[in-house]
């Protein structure tokens, strides 16, 4: 029988192993194990295609909490050096060396990044981060989706002329162009629109001839130095499915995209992060959105029918300078890292080109900027920059109990991020996506860029403070735990009762003495994150409101040290 | 299933059936691996009893022609044991049985311009009677005897298929 030695573990049986790796690819003596919390397929996509990884690692199912009892290896057998990256969140999978020192974080996932969970798995990179552990995320950043469609494109599908229909469509399907300046421009049909587009004729306004000729370029004549996909045909674009009407379309990055690349464009500054396209093809825009798969991979069978992505190079490249396609970069930048070397040209200088995939004034719109308290209330959802004394006049506007604790976090800053959301279920956890949102503002809203290559994240030195509102409305108001009576169940089941003991003061033993793992994850993150954390309950007749400080401010004013046991958990 | 058997997973029935599919000229649309993420997604038109998430995503999606050249759909659901089997035929009977969730799911395996080179013509599709409809299912299984591709009970009129691997040869994948 054989067995692989490792320092933390004493000894693991290879046949208890789950693989399904061929016995030529099955190393006695593993240089390297690929931790995986997603799939073990992903975990052997990954060893089939590096250099460094094929033959010489194993598949290590890796539990997904501490409480997670059904792997091969416990929570607490795990390689001490690589809790510190699981301690928010699990990544998909985590490369070690054979004694289980980490050498990459990785993230693969099918979903486009959209509305809230677009953020969601940030908090894993955050922590490779952190620790200038490389770390790499294949996504589609653009892509097709497939939903129901809205009255105004139903019309156009319905129109009887075929002429006439498949003109309104395209005209549906273009941002900014309307059928009086198609019709202007003296377009009779889609295809005569198409030639007045490529000789530039259509006449708009330039704010709206700007988005549209970008969405022309990228996309129906699909120009430029990156491969955008292209545009859905006139006759795919909507159909009648049973007594409904689907419509398959483009989504662009738009502004949780745009703030996903800026991530890994400011955090590759730290240590090596990088985005890849994960490949789409018009030929299964209907079968899969567009998303594409290993299905049957003749030299490595291993991999046939496992809902894989592709192979390197099966797909054509997305950056024709580097003339490479996505998985091969990515399967690049892996074995640079696996080999010790320096990550050179893996070609993400274009994909994180300002317009290119996203704009920087997205993630400016991201935040609206108020001069007053009551701009605040314009919105139920959304970040605000806002003066200290701005946030102050708010806080005292709202009769905030505690003002007196919080003036120091409110003098250290000029200005903050606040972070509001609203909830109005009694039992909806606030874990994600806020865990992965607050990772992604703690980087883009609260640090100076100018110096984040320098900076270690876990000190929190901020230029912007930032601040977590929640909003607890109808029937969350009286009944969510957030934040008070969590803190009360983490610390009567960790240190037992202790009636005399204010909120604030749970927190403070908490963090000094608890592992992060072992703070629930709805309200963990935002502990870490946040200088501030508010709770409005919103009642019809008045509301009421509680504010904490969370460890960036409760560092900073020495309450705790960088020692505690909170954050040393964070730290490989 | 003995000892020998318990590294076996509902992973290795669904590889063994979308392999043993593809040999039989079946062209392979998806594979949704257990607790992975889905390709080919169905949303749910109804929460009637919820089935098993907000959307549907079979198993394993393919495409094959009769010898007189018609065109079926298979959408196939694996699970480790046979005796395990019935909470999918309650489940794709109940696919079955809405208009809407075959429809869509031929919709989703349509030919086009720039498309696959296997596909409906949807547009004709959708005049077809739900009786008429080119679907057929497939429940598959690990067993201590192989039996393939036999016919089980029809699933709101639409043929059903079962495949039962041998447990041993599930191993050898």
């Amino acid at each position: 029988m054989s067995f692989i030695v490792m320092k933390f573990l004493s000894r693991i049986k290879l046949d208890q192993i789950q693989t399904f790796l061929p016995q030529t690819l099955i190393p006695k003596e593993p240089k390297y194990l690929v931790w995986f919390t997603g799939t073990l397929g992903q975990a052997e996509w990954l060893i089939s295609h590096s250099q460094h990884l094929r033959g010489n690692a194993l598949p290590m199912s890796c539990p997904k909490s501490p409480s997670d009892t059904d792997v091969l290896v416990p929570w607490n057998l795990l390689p001490p050096k690589i809790k510190p990256l699981m301690s928010l969140e699990q990544p998909d999978l985590m490369v070690t060396d054979s004694q289980g020192n980490p050498l990459i974080s990785i993230e693969i996932t099918e979903q486009q990044p959209f509305g809230l969970n677009a953020q969601q798995r940030m908090a894993r990179f955050w922590s490779a981060v952190a620790n200038r552990i490389p770390s790499a995320y294949l996504l589609p950043i653009e892509g097709y989706q497939i939903e129901k469609a809205t009255s105004g494109a139903i019309s156009a599908f319905n129109e009887k002329d075929p002429n006439k229909r498949d003109l309104l469509l395209r005209v549906a399907q273009l941002p900014n162009l309307t059928l009086a300046a198609a019709k202007l421009a003296g377009a009779k049909t889609a295809s005569d629109l198409e030639g007045l587009i490529s000789k530039k004729l259509i006449k708009l306004k330039p704010e709206s001839l700007k988005e549209f000729q970008d969405h022309v370029d990228k996309h129906l004549l699909q120009k430029g130095e990156v491969v955008h996909i292209k545009e859905v045909g006139v006759g795919e674009y909507l159909h009648k499915v049973g007594s409904g009407y689907q419509k398959a379309y483009i989504r662009k990055a738009g502004i949780p995209g745009s703030m996903l690349l800026a991530w890994f464009k400011t955090c590759n500054a730290i240590v090596p992060s990088a985005a890849f396209q994960l490949p789409i093809s018009y030929k299964t825009l209907f079968r899969s959105n567009g998303r594409v798969h290993t299905l049957k991979d003749e030299k490595n069978p291993h991999l046939s029918f496992r809902n894989l992505p592709p192979a390197p190079g099966a797909f054509p490249p997305v950056n024709k300078r580097i003339n490479a396609d996505e998985i091969t970069l990515f399967f690049r930048m892996l074995d640079f890292i696996l080999g010790k070397e320096t990550v050179k040209d893996i070609g993400r200088d274009e994909l994180t080109k300002e317009n290119e995939f996203y704009s920087l004034q997205n993630i400016s719109d991201q935040q609206i900027v108020i001069n007053s308290p009551q701009e605040f209330e314009n919105y139920k959802s959304a970040d605000f920059r806002a003066k200290s004394q701005t946030l102050r006049s708010l806080l005292q506007q709202e009769n905030c109990m505690n003002l007196q604790e919080l003036e120091s976090t409110l003098a250290q800053y000029s200005e903050f991020n606040v972070y509001k959301i609203y909830c109005g279920a009694a039992t909806r956890s606030l874990a994600d996506p806020y865990t992965g949102a607050l990772a992604v503002r703690d980087i883009l809203f609260t640090r100076d860029l100018k110096v984040i290559g320098d900076s270690n994240l876990l000190d929190f030195e901020r230029k912007v403070g930032l601040v977590f509102w929640v909003d607890l409305v109808k029937e969350a108001t009286k009944k969510h735990k957030f934040l008070a009576l969590k803190v009360d169940d983490v610390y009567r089941n960790n240190f037992g009762l202790n009636a005399e003991l204010s909120t604030q003061g749970k927190i403070i033993q908490i963090v000094r003495e608890m592992r992060a793992e072992d703070v629930p994850k709805d309200i963990r993150a935002h502990l870490l994150f946040s200088d501030v954390i508010v709770v409005r309950r919103n009642t019809t007749r008045n509301s009421s409101l509680d504010a904490y400080l969370g460890v960036p401010s409760l560092l900073r004013e020495g309450i705790i040290e960088k020692d505690a046991k909170f954050l040393e958990s964070l730290r490989v | 299933m003995t000892d020998q058997f318990t590294s076996l997973t509902e992973e290795h029935v669904t590889r063994m059936l979308a392999k043993t599919l593809a040999d039989n000229g079946h062209e392979i649309i998806a594979v949704h691996p257990p607790d992975g993420q889905g390709p080919f997604v169905i949303p749910k038109s109804k929460v009637k009893d919820d089935i098993e998430r907000s959307s549907y995503h079979p198993d394993v999606v393919s495409l094959a022609s009769e010898r007189d050249g018609r065109l079926f759909l298979y959408i196939s659901e694996c699970k480790l044991q046979e005796s395990d089997l019935g909470s999918d035929r309650v489940k794709l009977k109940q696919f079955a049985s809405e208009r809407e969730n075959l429809l869509y799911a031929l919709f989703r395996c349509q030919k086009y311009p720039g498309g696959p080179d296997i596909g409906f013509d949807f547009d004709q599709i959708s005049k077809l009677k739900t009786s008429e409809l080119p679907i057929r299912f497939i429940l598959a299984a690990g067993a201590s005897k192989e039996v393939l591709d036999t016919n089980d009970l029809a699933m709101g009129g639409f043929q059903c298929r079962k495949y039962l691997f041998e447990f041993k040869r599930l191993l050898s994948l």
